[in-house]
């Protein structure tokens, strides 16, 4: 068969496996990237698991966390470092840091019925837990988004949206208009996912009081009126406005804004 | 597919049945009507009861029907319908009551079978439908087409697989050799089958799987059921499939004691049973007219319908008695035992996995239950299995079951696990066990409540609850860690290569597509070329002798380029029509004038002039002046 552009069926097929072939590269690729240098961060994993085990004390979580750390510090992004990471801090008694590796892993590990169970134990234990912004409305019109990871998020973003211009023209090369229709449809759902996964960047996550004891003031310098009428304490949470090198401005929900030093404050 | 199927039926019904509008103050009716007045024996006829005007009906009363048929309830609907009218502000609504009960018949006797009235009662008012008659005949004796089911074996156990054959056996044609379906291509044989679709605790191929090798390229076969094949036409029209499932052939005798070769056509799947149960396979129906002779050399066709009875499959329970470490499985499976963390304190939680993986003649994970590890005595004794029962997760092919247990004593390691699952090839249980895990279990050091999730609480406390404090225990597997960074400036590059890439086709097959629709552009495009092309032709009919027609092809030469570049019709275009297009053209007036006294001079010749011209230096005058000519033309056309 040819159509009436001249090309034949068979060319068309060609063409459309090759676009496959294209995109299982890329994917490949990614992957290779990423096994390269799992080694050593590994056994730092593992040296960080008996540090946890051997721990008498809040000073040996806090070597255990710092091995961890060293993992996050190299870029390494992981839902089962965040996890254990949250675990340290906890046991450390720092649940400002506890709740935000906590909510770091939780993008990586959505349906981790332990992490949600040690993030509330964590949120119950902080001293300062302020109270939680509601759900916004767009998170229950996209309930389903919950069911994915980040990372998995952005996969299926980046696939849709590769698979769309294929569509289209497959669509196109086979004047099949039903192609033009699902090739809508996919880049309706891949921009919801895609849009949704940048709102649950844990690269924007929010930040976190960090110390026993901080005053949040009205601003940058500590002559500043102070911003609420108690003191804030580990474990406040609130989401991050604007920062200076020295401060960062927050929105502490339930209460308002006010200046924290950034040496108080994690993210 | 099923309420599809009832719409199907309700649709069908419609056509048969009178179209008439009943309104909810009419009195109530029952209307029947049937799917054929005529069947074979064995062929199954759909009932459809409508009850109007009445609301809310209960079903009606069929039981009379029981006698003579076979019913089995299809479905109903609510033919309810409500209008509203507002007419010079007066507003009047009407009701309208039908609902439609479907039933399935088969008869259970041949002959005209008189259907008794369907009855039932409304208020204090027995309503009763019309009878009617349904001629079902008899299935003819006769050996041209025989038709079985088979089943083998006819006796399992869960997982092991197993195999339907519909086989048809058809007398062969006259010459003894040919494939006597091969003369039915225009209206292939028909069979009834009822596995076609999924059948419910058992597995097998896709049915699109099983039967898209077996469709008939020459569409010499049978016709299965509704499937049908896309034809390919513009217009998405479908025809029935026709499956090849000639087998080879088989001597059996016919009614006269004379053995006849057969030739065997075999419809087969095979199914694995997941569950014990009995399945039924039929009756199976083929109909159709096959040659059932020959007569002056052309084959007498003849209408035949045979029945084959159902065969059923009978999936045996696992025997009795069984040991007690008898798991559930069924078939070959291999398992495996982990435990992490090996290094603990006493009283630390430890988490023991069983992995149950699937062999190639494993049945159902699903019948896989979690062992009860408290019935082995050194586990019993020395740890305390917080979660007897774990629920087990599959994936893929492995079940797995992950018991939270703790050590009571240091010292102590995971013996060696022997679990039972039955062979159905041997009929035997057989054992499976596990390696021995060795532990570093020390004395425990002190611990804080919160280090306690899922304590074993003390004898005084009857109810057990959940402990809210502390936290669960660290990802402890290294094959959970992954390093799940986002390359994302590569995927984005991918994506916006290929979007390009995309667009890049698009508009190059778009610009294709619009050049080929092109007339006027292509004939443009061409002009020169064709010139040219037709004053090669004029030399070869001047070197054959052919001045005359020579001369020709050199003035339909200029005519052609005139008439291509502007799109105009070749043919009447005059000496003084390509002069004037010259002119307009701008082409410069030597040319001008050079062009005109060549395309006289031919025309002198042809017309019994002068007839001084020579074909061989027209044809070399006419090849530079379309030369010099043709892109002066062309830049005019363009402007």
């Amino acid at each position: 068969m040819t159509f009436s552009c001249g090309f034949s069926r068979k060319a068309v097929l060609n063409f459309l496996r090759l676009c496959c072939i294209v995109v299982m590269c890329v994917g490949a690729l990614s992957h290779e990237l990423k096994a390269a240098e799992s080694g050593s961060h590994e056994r730092a994993f593992v040296r960080a698991l008996e540090m946890f085990d051997n721990a008498k004390g809040p000073d040996d979580y806090q070597t255990a966390a710092r091995e961890l750390e060293s993992i996050v510090a190299d870029g390494v992004r992981s839902g089962a470092v965040f996890y254990n990471l949250g675990n340290a801090y906890y046991r450390a008694g720092e649940f400002g840091r506890a709740i935000l590796n906590y909510r770091k892993a939780k993008a990586y590990r959505p349906r981790d019925a332990y992490l949600e169970a040690n993030l509330q134990q964590a949120l119950a234990a902080a001293p300062g837990r302020i109270a939680q912004p509601s759900t916004p409305w767009w998170k229950h019109v996209l309930f389903w988004s919950e069911w994915f990871s980040f990372p998995t998020k952005v996969r299926l973003t980046v696939a849709g949206l590769m698979l769309v211009p294929v569509l289209i023209l497959s669509g196109f090369l086979l004047r099949r208009s039903v192609l033009f229709l699902v090739a809508t449809v996919g880049l309706l759902a891949s921009s919801l996912l895609g849009a949704e996964a940048l709102l649950q960047d844990p690269a924007n996550a929010n930040g976190g009081v960090i110390t026993g004891e901080t005053t949040a003031r009205k601003g940058t310098g500590k002559d500043y009126e102070p911003a609420f009428d108690q003191p804030l304490r580990d474990g406040a949470e609130f989401t991050i406005l604007s920062e200076t090198a020295d401060w960062t401005f927050g929105h502490f929900e339930g209460i308002g804004d006010g200046w924290v030093r950034n040496e108080f404050v994690a993210r | 597919m099923r309420s599809f199927r009832m719409a199907t039926l309700l649709v069908w019904f419609s056509l048969l049945t009178p179209t008439s509008s009943f309104a909810a103050d009419e009195d109530p009716a029952i209307e029947v009507a049937v799917s054929a007045a005529e069947i074979f024996i064995g062929e199954t006829i759909d009932l459809q009861v409508e009850i109007r005007n009445v609301e809310n009906p209960s079903p009606p009363d069929i039981s009379a029907m029981r006698e003579q048929f076979d019913v089995v309830p299809n479905g109903d609907q609510s033919q309810n319908q409500s209008s509203t009218f507002v007419v010079n502000g007066q507003i009047s609504q009407q009701n309208l009551f039908s609902h439609v009960y479907l039933f399935r018949l088969t008869p259970k006797v041949a002959g005209a079978l008189t259907v008794p009235p369907v009855k039932m009662k409304i208020g204090a008012e027995d309503l009763s439908s019309r009878t009617f008659t349904i001629q079902v005949q008899d299935l003819e004796v006769q050996d041209v087409v025989l038709l079985e089911v088979k089943v083998d074996p006819p006796k399992i156990y869960p997982t092991q697989p197993f195999t339907v054959t519909a086989r048809m056996l058809v007398r062969p044609l006259p010459d003894g050799t040919t494939d006597p379906l091969r003369p039915l291509r225009r209206q292939p044989p028909h069979l009834q089958i009822n596995w076609v679709d999924a059948i419910p605790g058992l597995t097998s191929i896709d049915t699109s799987a099983w039967l898209q090798p077996l469709i008939s390229q020459e569409g010499t076969g049978v016709t299965v059921n509704e499937i049908s094949a896309s034809t390919g036409s513009l217009f998405g029209n479908s025809r029935p499939a026709v499956f090849d499932v000639l087998k080879g052939r088989e001597t059996r005798n016919g009614l006269d004691e004379k053995p006849v070769n057969y030739f065997v056509y075999e419809l087969s799947r095979n199914y694995t049973a997941e569950k014990s149960d009995r399945y039924s396979f039929g009756p199976a129906m083929v109909k159709g007219h096959f040659v059932a002779g020959e007569q002056q050399a052309e084959f007498v066709g003849r209408r035949i319908v045979a029945v084959a009875p159902a065969v059923t499959v009978e999936v045996k329970e696992v025997p009795s008695p069984r040991p007690v470490t008898f798991i559930g499985g069924i078939g070959e499976y291999h398992v495996a035992a982990s435990a992490s963390p090996t290094k603990l304190r006493v009283g630390d939680p430890l988490t023991l996995t069983l992995e149950f993986a699937r062999g190639d003649r494993a049945g159902s994970l699903e019948l896989i239950a979690a062992p009860d590890l408290t019935l082995i005595p050194e586990i019993a004794e020395n740890f305390d299995i917080i979660d007897k029962s774990p629920t087990g997760r599959v994936n893929s092919d492995i079940k797995k079951f992950a018991y939270a247990m703790r050590p009571k004593h240091p010292g102590v390691s995971l013996p060696a696990l022997t679990l039972t699952t039955f062979d159905p090839a041997n009929e035997t249980f057989t054992e499976l066990t596990t390696a021995t895990i060795p532990l570093e279990v020390s004395e425990a050091s002190q611990l804080s409540s919160g280090d306690l999730v899922g304590a074993i609480p003390s004898p005084a406390n009857s109810d057990i609850q959940k402990n809210e404090s502390g936290i669960f225990q660290n990802i402890t597997d290294p094959a959970e860690f992954r390093d799940e960074r986002l390359q994302l400036t590569h995927w984005l590059g991918a994506v916006a290569g290929i979007w390009c890439l995309a667009g890049c086709v698009i508009a190059g097959v778009a610009l294709r597509r619009r050049k080929s629709t092109d007339v006027a552009g292509t004939r443009k495009s061409q002009a020169r070329r064709s010139a040219l092309a037709r004053l090669t032709v004029a030399r070869q009919l001047q070197n054959q002798g052919q001045t005359k027609d020579a001369l020709r092809q050199v003035r339909s030469a200029f005519a052609g380029l005139v008439a291509d570049i502007q799109n105009r019709v070749a043919d009447g275009l005059t000496t003084a029509d390509i002069f004037a297009a010259l002119q307009e053209a701008a082409v410069p007036a030597p040319i001008q004038m050079e062009t005109r006294s060549l395309l006289e001079s031919i025309e002198g010749a042809e017309y019994g002039g002068s007839n001084a011209i020579a074909a061989d230096n027209a044809i070399s005058a006419a090849t530079a002046l379309i030369e010099s000519v043709s892109p002066v033309l062309e830049r005019s056309a363009g402007r």
